[in-house]
């Protein structure tokens, strides 16, 4: 089974996959808030999140996780959007987005784009 | 029209009010964005002779054309104003994200005009612009400043997606060698707007926007980022030395060519054990990048929660110029000037203009010599504006005039030369003269051909290749700053490489002749400026060092150059561009603007 692997230690930001994923799923558009996936900076990392499925009920547990990055809030590299986090979701028509790997067999172009390793495509199983 | 936003928003500090306007086609279509649209916007608007702190003063932020259509390495905004320091038109370029922005929030340029009364930020969204008081940000670090402005958002998603442009407290205290901060990143060039901002009362700009940019034939243009992706791939500068060392690297290249200059250009520098691509490598561990750069060259390390960043000029600037000889003090004084909104090279070039001079017992009000630890203690001041830092933070061609040694500073039109020795670059040394915006490397930078030969090779002390070598590249770095690309780029790419990305995002078809057009235009309208400024052939100077004082047996033969230079410009040999130069360019009516 194929997987995007993402190392933020490699991330440098450039967000480079936002820009391509939108151009992708939305002809000749380029706008990071159509993009299935974001790059949020915590602790002075860059973390990449891949939009996950919708869910119309936010958390009632909050959590923060120790990484290796620092502490995380938990809701910032949650890869779903809900109502309490207005991410991933188109702003003009509040359409809710998921990420859907540029078709079958998986082609991410945001992989594809991604010139310093963070995002990588690999066979994964458990 | 798509991939432009075809607007700009005016902002009246002194009335508090703003006004949307669209921007004509053709205009954008000569001038295309950032540094060109900025350029052509600030020269209708204002008068050359304004002093620049005043309130009638106007500063132009523009988006480059390409920023925000993932084209790579295509991420800068550029602010065009007067600059105190220089007296000249200025151009200091955004790293980040705030260009891009600025793309999605649905402008290609703002205007800010006026004065407000008390500190202001201004926060720019979605077509919606609002002035808010910021009492309490007043004397705040840009670190802290930004840090605030996120909580005020009182939204943690808000506050991921919005980007700031700040002062700090140099530039508050009206300091001419104040420059701004972006994300933690400092301009490229532009010193002295960080005291127009001061001047204006301006904290910083917020900005966040979430509208669309439209490309012409997006499948192509993605598939020409994947080819663009291989070429920066393929070359060693944007593949290793780059991401694994930053600008740093050209550090090692200049020891070993002996292009280095140390304490303020008295000698070719000998190599510091730890000062070099090494040394940064090792105390950098982590690499960002400007939105949409593939090669992600700015190092920093991470300590409790501070980024300190290192690069070429602080290396070169501190380490070498100042003779501070510690790797983590040389990052410490980067990030005091970056805390303070202080222009790294300036700042460090005038210090060491202040220490040659105490050293040579003509400047008495400190005691400095080359290596002083206590050069933070001065920075702090030149932050202050206060005492002795008064007299520092004017610029150091001010401080060495004042002592009458104007030729002790190594600056052109007051601003600092870049430490690479103008002796053994001549090209180099003749594009500092000639600068529109005083001394700086950024706007012509020909150290990719005589120092690196990457594109084409040159015969280091032949001078009657010069001039037309320093018209390509200044034309070059024009157009490419108008585009919104970093100078980078040209370590992988040639200037064909960009025109399919370029012909699919705005479907029309350009040569590169065309584009050189574009940059010669750019360059010629900045030079009408500065000649209406005052500023003429007689600023086209190098410090009597390089011209007179031999290093190595070479000095650099300035004269000879600037005459062929002004020929092959098109220019008189007072420097000023003729008629018919000017009717191919279409900036006749520029000229003449005024003359009644």
């Amino acid at each position: 089974m194929q997987r995007i692997k993402i190392d933020p230690n490699k991330c440098t930001g450039c967000r480079q996959c936002e820009l391509a994923c939108s151009l992708k799923h939305k002809e000749n558009t380029v706008n990071p808030r159509r993009a299935r996936i974001r790059v949020f900076r915590v602790n002075g990392y860059f973390i990449p999140v891949i939009a996950g499925q919708y869910t119309d009920a936010a958390c009632n547990t909050k959590c923060v996780v120790d990484t290796q990055w620092g502490l995380i809030d938990l809701c910032v590299i949650c890869r779903a959007s809900c109502p309490q986090k207005p991410v991933f979701y188109e702003p003009d028509t509040g359409f809710h987005l998921k990420c859907d790997f540029c078709g079958t067999p998986p082609n991410p172009t945001c992989v594809k784009t991604c010139n310093s390793g963070a995002l990588e495509l690999i066979e994964w199983s458990e | 029209m798509e991939v432009w936003k075809g607007q700009f928003a005016r902002i009246d500090l002194t009335h508090k009010s703003f006004k949307i306007d669209t921007l004509p086609e053709s205009l954008l279509k000569v001038y295309l964005g950032g540094r060109g649209l900025g350029v052509k916007l600030y020269f209708d608007e204002v008068n050359p002779e304004i002093d620049p702190l005043d309130e009638n003063n106007k500063i132009v932020i523009a988006a480059g054309a390409l920023c925000g259509t993932g084209a790579s390495g295509a991420s800068m905004a550029s602010v065009v104003t007067k600059s105190p320091l220089t007296n000249t038109i200025c151009c200091g370029r955004i790293r980040g994200y705030f260009g891009t922005e600025l793309k999605f929030a649905g402008f290609d340029a703002v205007i800010i005009e006026g004065k407000a009364e008390h500190p202001v930020i201004i926060f720019i969204s979605h077509q919606r612009i609002s002035i808010k008081p910021a009492l309490e940000y007043g004397q705040q670090v840009t670190s802290k400043t930004e840090k605030m402005i996120k909580e005020e958002l009182n939204d943690r998603w808000k506050a991921l997606e919005s980007f700031i442009l700040s002062v700090g407290p140099a530039g508050e205290n009206k300091a001419n060698l104040a420059t701004l901060v972006s994300d933690g990143l400092l301009l490229d060039g532009g010193a002295g707007i960080g005291a127009i901002f001061g001047a204006k009362n301006l904290k910083a700009i917020v900005i966040s926007g979430s509208q669309d940019v439209t490309v012409n034939q997006g499948e192509k243009c993605l598939q020409s980022i994947f080819t663009l992706k291989n070429k920066f791939n393929t070359s060693p500068y944007t593949k290793e030395y780059l991401p694994n060392i930053g600008n740093g690297f050209l550090l090692d290249i200049c020891l070993d060519k002996k292009t280095l200059p140390a304490n303020n250009f008295k000698s070719s520098a000998q190599k510091i054990p730890n000062l070099d691509g090494d040394g940064i490598k090792n105390f950098t561990q982590r690499r960002r990048a400007c939105f949409s750069c593939p090669i992600g060259c700015i190092r920093f390390s991470l300590e409790k929660q501070r980024m300190l960043y290192l690069d070429y000029e602080s290396m070169a600037g501190f380490g070498y110029l100042c003779g501070i000889k510690t790797i983590d003090k040389i990052a410490e004084l980067r990030y005091l000037c970056t805390e303070l909104g202080l222009d790294v090279l300036n700042t460090a070039s005038t210090i060491a203009c202040a220490m040659e001079l105490s050293e040579e017992g003509i400047l008495k009000d400190v005691s400095l010599s080359f290596g002083s630890e206590d050069i933070e203690k001065i920075i702090k001041q030149i932050g202050k504006n206060k005492g002795f830092g008064a007299e520092i933070a004017k610029g150091g061609a001010h401080l060495a005039k004042a002592l009458n040694r104007p030729d002790r500073f190594m600056g052109v039109k007051n601003s600092a030369i870049p430490p690479f020795e103008p002796r053994k670059l001549w090209g180099f040394g003749l594009h500092l003269a000639t600068s529109n915006s005083g001394a700086y490397h950024l706007n012509g930078f020909t150290i990719i051909e005589e120092l690196l030969g990457i594109h084409q090779v040159v015969e280091p002390f032949k001078y009657q290749d010069k001039p037309a070598l320093v018209k390509q590249i200044q034309d070059t770095m024009a157009v490419l700053d108008a585009l919104g690309y970093c100078v980078y780029i040209l370590l992988a790419l040639k200037l064909n490489n960009i025109l399919p990305f370029y012909k699919f995002c705005f479907n029309t078809e350009v040569n590169i002749q065309e584009l050189l057009n574009l940059g010669e235009r750019i360059w010629n309208l900045e030079r009408i400026f500065n000649i209406k400024a005052g500023i003429d052939y007689n600023d086209d100077v190098l410090p009597k060092r390089f011209t007179q004082e031999a290093l190595e047996g070479n000095v650099c033969p300035l004269d000879q150059m600037l005459s062929v230079y002004y020929q092959e410009r098109g220019w008189d040999k007072w420097g000023k561009p003729k008629e018919d130069i000017l009717n191919r360019l279409g900036l006749k009516d520029a000229k003449d603007k005024d003359r009644s």
